[in-house]
């Protein structure tokens, strides 16, 4: 910068330190105890430090639940802490518990081909479901309808008659209270 | 706390860049910075309500904010600047449409305003920082979001266009 330049320069700075002696804001100062502060940089660390705990409470309480089906699924519905089962329909019609672990059919609540309260076949079930101890299960022919088969002595009885069988082969449904029928509902 | 006149590097604006308690350090900045703040945006804008305006509302930005910069001296500055240059946007388009508002007076006319009012808003800008508040080019070109070498641009500019004024 040129010494004329320097000279203007400085001839600019005293007349802005003139300038900002008169210059008096007209105003008080606002009071500030109403106003929050603003979050210290430290905040967000502890903010990223509590969202990280929180996942990973979310991801030890997702591991600890029982998986679906098991015992811990059906502990409220036997009362007894029961295996638990899986209710399925296979595509000729039959209805089974199966092991939720394995798939092993624990037993067969309704044998292949069923036949309704009319005697006609039912076939292609496109839907399986249960409640109260009663296994309800959507069949597509002859026509459109929806069976209910109970599930004998819910699953605890299922369970008892396999823990049974084990040392009993000649396992008579009937004498366990495992008595597959299909009625119609409608 | 007024500018510095030893041809000193430090803004009349500062803090301590950490501070224990933020709320009493926002209400301590608050009361130092007031003054200066509004002394810079007169220079600025050229009116001392319009600078209260633009002050205040800046430190509304500010305590609104939820992260606490890390020197807020320099925030608050840079705000009020960007403020003012807000103000002038908004004030051109006014004028575009209403050429007949009138300019904001000042309570205390002197040879300098009519020497600032001559400049474009960024050679005034420039020559503010550069000679009130005494700021290095570099702190300049970051708040004008520009080079340092068109901060020296702007301000060798605005001294020559001042010439014939700064003269003695």
């Amino acid at each position: 910068m040129t010494e004329p330049e320097n000279a203007n320069g400085e001839r600019l700075r005293a007349m802005f330190l003139d300038a900002a002696a008169h210059i008096h804001p007209t105003r008080p100062v606002p009071e500030t105890t109403a106003t929050s502060a603003p979050t210290p940089r430290t905040a967000p660390l502890r903010l990223t430090f509590g969202l990280a705990v929180c996942v990973a409470a979310a991801v030890g309480i997702t591991f600890a639940v029982h998986p679906w089906g098991s015992a811990g699924a059906n502990h409220s519905t036997s009362g007894t802490g029961g295996s638990g089962a899986l209710l399925t329909v296979e595509s000729n019609g039959a209805v089974d518990l199966r092991a939720p672990d394995t798939g092993a059919i624990l037993s067969t609540l309704v044998g292949p081909s069923p036949v309704d309260s009319r005697g006609r076949h039912l076939s292609d079930p496109s839907a399986v479901s249960a409640a109260h101890q009663v296994a309800y299960i959507a069949y597509d022919r002859p026509s459109p309808v929806i069976e209910s088969c109970r599930i004998a002595a819910g699953l605890i009885a299922v369970n008892e008659i396999l823990s049974r069988s084990h040392h009993d082969d000649d396992l008579d449904d009937s004498r366990w209270g495992y008595q597959p029928r299909v009625q119609l509902l409608f | 706390m007024g500018p510095n006149t030893d041809m000193g590097r430090e803004a009349p604006v500062s803090l301590p860049a950490s501070d224990p308690d933020p709320q009493a350090s926002l209400g301590e900045l608050f009361r130092s910075s007031w003054d200066d703040l509004v002394r810079l945006a007169t220079f600025l804008t050229g009116s001392v309500p319009t600078a209260e305006d633009l002050v205040q509302d800046t430190f509304l930005r500010f305590g609104a904010g939820r992260i606490l910069p890390d020197d807020p001296g320099r925030y608050l500055r840079t705000s009020v600047v960007n403020a003012t240059r807000s103000y002038h946007r908004r004030r051109l388009l006014e004028r575009r449409h209403r050429p007949g508002l009138p300019h904001p007076g000042l309570d205390h006319p002197s040879e300098l305003w009519d020497i600032l009012d001559r400049l474009s808003r960024r050679q005034r800008t420039a020559l503010v920082l550069r000679y009130y508040l005494d700021l290095p080019e570099d702190d300049i070109a970051t708040i004008l979001h520009c080079r340092p070498a068109t901060v020296r641009s702007l301000v060798k500019r605005g001294l020559a266009h001042l010439r014939e004024e700064l003269s003695p």
